[in-house]
């Protein structure tokens, strides 16, 4: 694939490897302004690739350019980083400060010297996200879910072009997620957001484009209405667990949601959804699964 | 709640708000208004909200801005600017356990050093200069800074940030270990001393953390220092230990630190990523 001229992330060949491990294998992407979704089982490389797109790690092989500029120059890497929200999958707090005082140094390591604009600034973003109230209250005090907020204030401070988050809505409650829909949809906007989740609802409700990473190659790479689509007469129902479907289960009503590669015939075929799509996507893998839980 | 029919017209409301009401007419109106939802609703559009506005943002500013800790402000009356100051406060070794720790470990090295003669006084120089090696090891990396990637990942120099850390850990380990040292009796040199090769292990740390974590760098240069005095200790006893914490020894490790920092200016961009294999 070539890079777009308008292209904000391009990544050519890009590999990375722990040992003898391949985490990445030759990724081509490229990203432009919008928000995209990242999905894929555990192990996959998501976070790998989120890393990359965070300059905190290199690849092993290939090209990358985030921004236009070249993070394997110490120069140009700073100057990404001015531009940069980043939201790790995982996250601690110095200890005993409280959320205003962690945005605030936070702040301080982006260059933000002025007290009063920055101090603004800690306000606005804690705003965002819903903490503004709590901002006085220690960390260690919050709940998960406010905790994780902190988290993503510190990525949003000075609107940042290019906004890397793992697992943003972990521990978030249905609330919280929808206001946070709202937050990165209205980023999306002008910045390239990309971030990688386990909750599909997010890419359905949220993300234009979606892409699927398994085995640190890339499967999909495309809209999530084409994602969808690829599902399309391949998700049924039935009054029991079809044999030969790829997954199966009883839902709510009693009646049990087929996804497989065909459906019989005589099928009552319903609407996938981004998970059914994904599902079948994985494929052997998702069923391997299965197989293991059911054993 | 409304409790009257009468209400306070435009104009008197803006005579009110321009302050020219008059000292009995105006606390008339604020006796009215304190009442009356009404007029509060009618004053609301002839109010000037910016200066509101000024002092909510003050009060929230006075509640939710933390106050300076004391590093922070001693920090910052030394000549260290607020927003360096600041990252300085941040650092995991300025915990109180930190800090209690020194000063334990260097008050049980200063008491066996008291009844312990020359046995005593090797003891002490031999644990001083773990005492600021220890405190990077605990103030910088992935193993201890939960906040490490979005920390790297802001455009901030991490060798600077791993730089002013360990000088705070010098702030708080120096005093504590020199006032272990003047108890120690009989060997003035003893006080001071223990300065150089602790400059020169936490100067290796640094240099060995830009290839490794500051914590796995801590170790190794911990466990190098306590195999050369076993190795000097075990032929000889203490003449050779105390020769190797005085006089002869010393401008050895002037030498290696100089080096050692030398290594760490040239070789500080790779801390700048995860891995450090840039």
């Amino acid at each position: 694939m070539t890079a777009r001229p308008n292209a904000t992330v391009a990544l050519t060949g890009v590999t990375r490897r722990y040992g003898s491990t391949r985490a990445l294998d030759g990724v081509d992407l490229t990203m432009s302004t919008g928000v995209t979704g990242l999905l894929g089982p555990n192990g996959a490389g998501k976070t790998t690739l989120l890393r990359m797109l965070a300059t905190v790690l290199a690849p092993t092989d290939g090209r990358l350019r985030l921004l236009g500029l070249d993070p394997s120059d110490p120069a140009e890497r700073t100057d990404v980083r001015r531009s940069l929200g980043y939201l790790p999958q995982e996250m601690g707090f110095p200890s005993g400060f409280s959320a205003f005082r962690f945005v605030d140094y936070m702040a301080v390591l982006k260059e933000w010297t002025d007290r009063d604009a920055r101090h603004d600034e800690v306000r606005r973003v804690l705003d965002m996200v819903g903490l503004r109230d709590l901002a006085a209250k220690r960390l260690r005090t919050l709940s998960g879910g406010q905790r994780r907020r902190a988290a993503l204030a510190q990525a949003l401070i000075g609107d940042p072009r290019l906004l890397v988050l793992d697992e943003p809505t972990t521990g978030l409650d249905p609330e919280q997620r929808a206001s946070l829909r709202g937050v990165l949809s209205a980023a999306g906007h002008d910045a390239t957001v990309v971030l990688a989740t386990h909750q599909t609802e997010d890419v359905a409700a949220l993300c234009e484009r979606v892409i699927v990473v398994d085995g640190g190659t890339v499967r999909w790479d495309g809209t999530v209405q084409d994602l969808v689509a690829s599902a399309q007469g391949r998700v049924w129902l039935a009054d029991a667990p079809t044999p030969g479907a790829q997954s199966s289960w009883r839902t709510g009503t009693g009646r049990h949601r087929n996804v497989g590669t065909a459906a019989p015939p005589d099928a009552e075929l319903v609407e996938p959804t981004v998970e059914d799509a994904y599902l079948l996507l994985l494929g052997d893998r998702a069923a391997a699964a299965q197989a293991e839980v059911a054993a | 709640m409304t409790t009257s029919t009468w209400h306070a017209d435009e104009a008197l409301l803006a005579r009110y708000v321009r302050g020219d009401a008059g000292a009995t007419l105006g606390s008339s109106v604020e006796a009215h208004l304190l009442r009356c939802d009404t007029c509060r609703g009618r004053i609301r559009p002839l109010v000037d909200p910016a200066p509101l506005r000024d002092v909510w943002a003050r009060l929230e500013e006075s509640v939710q801005a933390p106050r300076p800790g004391i590093l922070h402000r001693v920090a910052r009356r030394l000549g260290v600017a607020d927003h360096d100051a600041l990252l300085l406060s941040a650092a995991p070794a300025l915990r109180t356990g930190w800090v209690l720790g020194t000063a334990l470990a260097l008050a049980f090295a200063a008491v066996a050093a008291l009844g312990g003669g020359t046995r005593g006084t090797v003891l002490f120089l031999i644990v001083a200069p773990l005492v600021p090696v220890a405190g990077v090891a605990i103030s910088y990396g992935p193993d201890v800074d939960g906040a490490y990637e979005p920390t790297l990942a802001a455009p901030y120099s991490s060798s600077r940030l791993l730089m002013l850390r360990a000088v705070t850990i010098l702030l708080t380990s120096v005093p504590l270990a020199a006032i272990g040292g003047l108890l120690l009796p009989g060997s003035a040199w003893a006080a001071a001393t223990w300065l150089l090769p602790a400059s020169a292990a936490v100067a290796l740390t640094l240099a060995g953390s830009t290839w490794t974590s500051p914590a796995r760098a801590a170790t190794v240069v911990a466990v190098a220092w306590l195999a050369v005095i076993s190795w000097a200790y075990a032929p000889n006893g203490e003449q050779t230990a105390v020769a190797l914490l005085s006089g002869p020894a010393l401008p050895l490790y002037a030498a290696t630190g100089l080096a050692a920092a030398l290594v760490f200016r040239a070789r500080s961009g790779r801390l700048a990523l995860m891995g450090r294999n840039a």
